[in-house]
């Protein structure tokens, strides 16, 4: 039999868990204020080396020889 | 306008006044306030699940059928009372019927509920419940967060279209295993009335008063539907509230 104190802890737990999350999901809603932001945001995703290192010089955009290297590189 | 556009309007116009709440006589009134606007007669049967209205007009006493099912909507005053304005609308400035059609479709469409203040409305008034029962000021505090998160869970459970009878369970439950910490932890000096209003917020209480008032008009099948529903939910509520009592071993007699 489980103790009555161990279900109470339980039960919050999880009603705070929930709570929680759906207060989480509502601030990433309203602080994208375009749907498709909302869409492209992930707590976690695969991302370049230079999404994290930008180095004064480098090119913001990935031109097609860059591609042709990732694609290479993931072959 | 033809005979059957305004039969599809009416009969659309019932299905979701019927599944806002509305009473059988509203529900009566209004249709037929519509159609006489229009110069037709109608007949209605209102059904648990589905709506039938006969149409036609003085000159031609052929009667056309519409049919449809009821919108599982929800209770919803603010509906219930814009569609009713909208009936008054149709017959005091007698709008065509593309316009009420169009009016109708914009009262439906629109959200109603403002859930962070209906939660935060909920809650206060099933603390006050508790109050009332003579529970002490940390037993409502305790009732005030219990309906909170029992509210909230509901909230959620229906939107993600969760049958009704197991939110219910479900958010009986733990609003009643929340208040049992009045008594674990020795919170409260009334935990028993802690406990036993925490679940109050769930009460069926507009079908239980829909259902007399479609019994005293005659209408007993609908009376019968909505209090079997009510009873339903009363009794989902019920098995969660005992299901908390004997988990949490609460002690009602204290």
């Amino acid at each position: 039999m489980l103790d009555p104190m161990i279900i109470w802890y339980a039960v919050v737990g999880c009603v705070l868990i929930i709570c929680t999350s759906a207060f989480v999901k509502y601030i990433m809603r309203h602080h994208h204020y375009d749907s498709r932001h909302l869409n492209a945001h992930h707590i976690f995703s695969i991302g370049r080396e230079r999404d994290l290192l930008f180095i004064p010089g480098d090119r913001c955009e990935m031109d097609r020889e860059d591609e042709e290297v990732l694609n290479d590189d993931d072959d | 306008m033809t005979t059957t556009d305004l039969g599809r309007f009416l009969a659309d116009y019932t299905a979701w006044l019927w599944g806002c709440g509305a009473t059988c006589t509203r529900i009566e009134k209004n249709v037929r306030r519509i159609a006489a606007a229009y110069g037709y007669h109608i007949d209605i049967t209102v059904m648990p699940v589905h709506v039938t209205v006969a149409l036609y007009s003085p000159e031609n006493e052929n009667r056309e059928i519409f049919s449809n099912r009821t919108a599982p909507c929800g209770i919803n005053f603010d509906l219930n009372t814009r569609l009713s304005a909208l009936s008054w609308a149709v017959s005091d400035a007698r709008l065509p019927l593309e316009e009420a059609h169009e009016r109708f479709d914009h009262i439906i469409s629109r959200h109603y509920a403002d859930g962070a203040r209906i939660l935060l409305l909920a809650s206060l008034a099933n603390a006050c419940f508790c109050g009332l029962f003579k529970g002490d000021a940390m037993a409502m505090t305790i009732v005030l967060l219990a309906t909170m998160a029992g509210y909230f869970l509901k909230q959620r459970l229906l939107r993600h279209k969760v049958d009704v009878r197991i939110t219910f369970f479900v958010c009986a439950f733990v609003s009643a295993a929340i208040c049992s910490g009045a008594m674990i932890f020795g919170w409260s000096d009334t935990p028993a009335i802690c406990v036993a209003t925490s679940v109050l917020y769930l009460i069926p209480g507009v079908p239980y008063l829909n259902a007399t008032s479609d019994l005293i008009d005659r209408h007993y099948l609908c009376a019968f539907s909505r209090f079997m529903d009510a009873v339903v939910l009363t009794a989902s509520l019920g098995a969660g509230l005992i299901l908390a009592i004997f988990m949490m071993k609460i002690d009602m007699t204290w």
